[in-house]
């Protein structure tokens, strides 16, 4: 219940891993915004001022969007997130030192690797939205 | 104590696990892909619905339609057992249900339990089939809490008194110890380049057969053929005289041959050594008692043809059930399959004499085993069960030339040893038996002259004025 007034953005090109982040953060009473393309990610960071963290999954980001925003890559919308003062974490398949430096460059909290353990997710989501609040 | 035991559903493997699986215990199942694992499920599953048993199938990997149309193919029906089934649909393909976001053991081990939970306490089985439990590892984090969940998965299955088969492929890549260690029992399955194989490797609180036991998948399912263990079959039966009807040759035989003895007739091609097997087998006939003979050569038309052209009524004999001869064309048979036909005219048509004609087509169907270990113990199973064997032997020699018995070392086989012979004697050839060798009694240490004749077997007195018969050339020494 304490959790209810957060809201979380949660972008995964992925549909199957956009659906159990959510079912996972909604269990918590996190209110999730899920967007599985640039076009939702761009109506979800138009309410920026509700958005409590976002949650990125950088796989295959760049590579699956429609025609019209090839020119955008998704480092832009995490310089956009940090510019509105909202923390997020990136989500990548396996470490790799570039996708780190350029994540925390543009303002992340945190770089995890996947699989995640959902028990220390939610404690570290915890822990940021109770910072930011 | 005394353990419940239930059947396999495979005749073969309840004889191998000494008369079934104990209930309430959690049985392995190992082999590679296509050993024959699930068919042995689909068994096991049906032999308890036809028990009146609630049965659950739980598929990690092929769907339910897809298992139900297999167990039809084979002829098992699985009509009514319960079905929890795991196995991918196509959504997860189509619709790109993969992910990675989090481990598996995060997202299905939950929901996976849960609905086993659900359906085993609803519906309450007595029977089991999990098929594959390997994939129970893909949703532990490591192998310490595979462990732990198999080992408390198990507990909660026991203690709802069901028996549980589950399977595993497990490999050198893929080592299944561990399930091996906490399974009571183990059963796994081979795939040689030449056959099948089933061995039971555990089997806690009961005693079994060990070693490799042939197995076949076929059209009507799994079949297995137990390798003989004769010391494990008996069957009490009076050791009397059986006659052959002809009284020359129990004057030689001093009486006839034994009951549950094994014979060697012994001769080269055409002497008639099949004839007289035939003769046993006749007399047989007469007290009521079936014989069977296996053909390894013959076909049965030239055998009826053969006998009943020397006065003895194959025909009259097979319509009343007294004689049942069948053509074994070696390379079909494997050991264990022809002693599988053997026990069931024993055990299950109670013949009284077995003729094996002859021991070189025998020896064709060993496909490379050892034919006097076979042999030894396939005569030594039939004698337990009160069996007269008759092995026709066949040598090479025609007449003179080193006098020989057998040429694959079988003679220390048989309690009789009776040999066949042709003879020149004065320019034309007759033909000649003897006793060699009668484990039981006495026998006349004479040779008699040997003939075939439209009416039967004629042997003639005992040949004291020749000299030098196992030469092949004799002579009369009163002629002198």
């Amino acid at each position: 219940m304490r959790n209810e007034k957060y809201s979380l953005l949660v972008l995964s090109i992925n549909k199957r891993n956009l659906e159990l982040l959510t079912q996972v953060l909604e269990q918590s009473n996190y209110k999730v915004i899920a967007v599985g393309n640039y076009v939702e990610l761009e109506q979800g960071l138009s309410n920026s001022a509700t958005l409590d963290l976002a949650l990125i999954d950088l796989a295959g980001c760049d590579q699956a969007m429609p025609a019209s925003y090839a020119d955008r890559q998704i480092w832009s919308y995490c310089e956009q997130l940090q510019a509105a003062n909202i923390p997020f974490l990136t989500f990548t398949p396996q470490y790799n030192r570039a996708v780190e430096q350029n994540s925390l460059a543009r303002g992340a909290s945190s770089v995890l690797v996947k699989p995640l353990v959902i028990k220390n997710l939610l404690l570290l989501i915890s822990s940021l939205v109770g910072r930011s609040a | 104590m005394t353990f419940k035991r239930i059947s396999t559903g495979v005749a073969g493997l309840d004889e191998i696990l000494s008369g079934g699986l104990i209930t309430q215990q959690a049985y392995l199942i190992r082999g590679q892909p296509g050993s024959g694992k699930t068919t042995l499920g689909f068994h096991f599953l049906n032999a308890g619905v036809s028990q009146g048993e609630i049965c659950l199938f739980i598929s990690f990997s092929e769907s339910e339609t897809r298992l139900r149309r297999n167990a039809k193919l084979i002829g098992v029906n699985i009509d009514k057992v319960e079905f929890l089934d795991f196995s991918p649909t196509e959504d997860f393909f189509t619709e790109d249900q993969s992910y990675d976001i989090f481990s598996p053991a995060e997202v299905e081990k939950a929901p996976i339990t849960q609905k086993i939970i659900d359906v085993i306490e609803q519906i309450k089985p007595q029977r089991v089939f999990l098929d594959a439990i390997t994939q129970f590892r893909f949703l532990a984090s490591d192998s310490f809490q595979f462990r732990k969940q198999i080992q408390s998965f198990l507990r909660f299955i026991i203690a709802r008194e069901i028996t549980l088969l589950l399977t595993s492929e497990g490999s050198n890549r893929n080592p299944d110890d561990d399930l091996q260690f906490m399974s009571d029992g183990v059963i796994e399955l081979e795939i040689t380049p030449e056959r099948r194989n089933i061995r039971v490797a555990k089997f806690r609180g009961s005693g079994f057969f060990g070693g490799y036991h042939e197995l076949q998948l076929t059209s009507s399912g799994m079949i297995i053929f137990p390798s003989l263990v004769p010391e494990t079959h008996q069957r009490e039966f009076k050791l009397e005289v059986i006659s052959s009807g002809i009284p020359e040759v129990d004057e030689l035989l001093h009486g006839g041959i034994e009951r549950g003895t094994t014979t060697i007739i012994s001769g080269p091609s055409g002497v008639g050594k099949s004839t007289f097997g035939m003769q046993f087998m006749k007399e047989a006939a007469g007290r009521g008692e079936r014989s069977v003979l296996y053909a390894f050569e013959e076909g049965v038309d030239t055998i009826i043809a053969r006998c009943e052209a020397v006065n003895l009524p194959a025909h009259v004999m097979i319509d009343r059930g007294t004689l049942s001869i069948v053509k074994i064309e070696p390379l079909d048979y494997t050991p264990n399959q022809f002693v599988h036909l053997v026990r069931t005219e024993v055990e299950e048509n109670n013949a009284k004499i077995v003729m094996i004609d002859s021991t070189s087509g025998y020896k064709l169907s060993m496909q490379g085993e050892d034919l006097v270990r076979q042999l030894h113990s396939l005569c030594q199973y039939l004698k337990n069960m009160g069996i007269t064997v008759i092995l026709v032997n066949e040598t090479h020699i025609v007449a003179g030339g080193e006098f020989k018995v057998t040429e694959v070392g079988l003679s220390y086989l048989a309690d009789n040893l009776i040999f066949l012979r042709y003879l020149e004697l004065d320019g034309e050839l007759r033909k000649a038996i003897g006793v060699l060798k009668k484990r039981v009694s006495n026998f006349e240490h004479t040779l008699r002259e040997f003939k075939i004749t439209k009416y039967g077997i004629k042997v003639g007195e005992p040949l004291t004025k020749l000299r030098g018969i196992l030469s092949g050339i004799p002579r009369w020494i009163d002629k002198q």
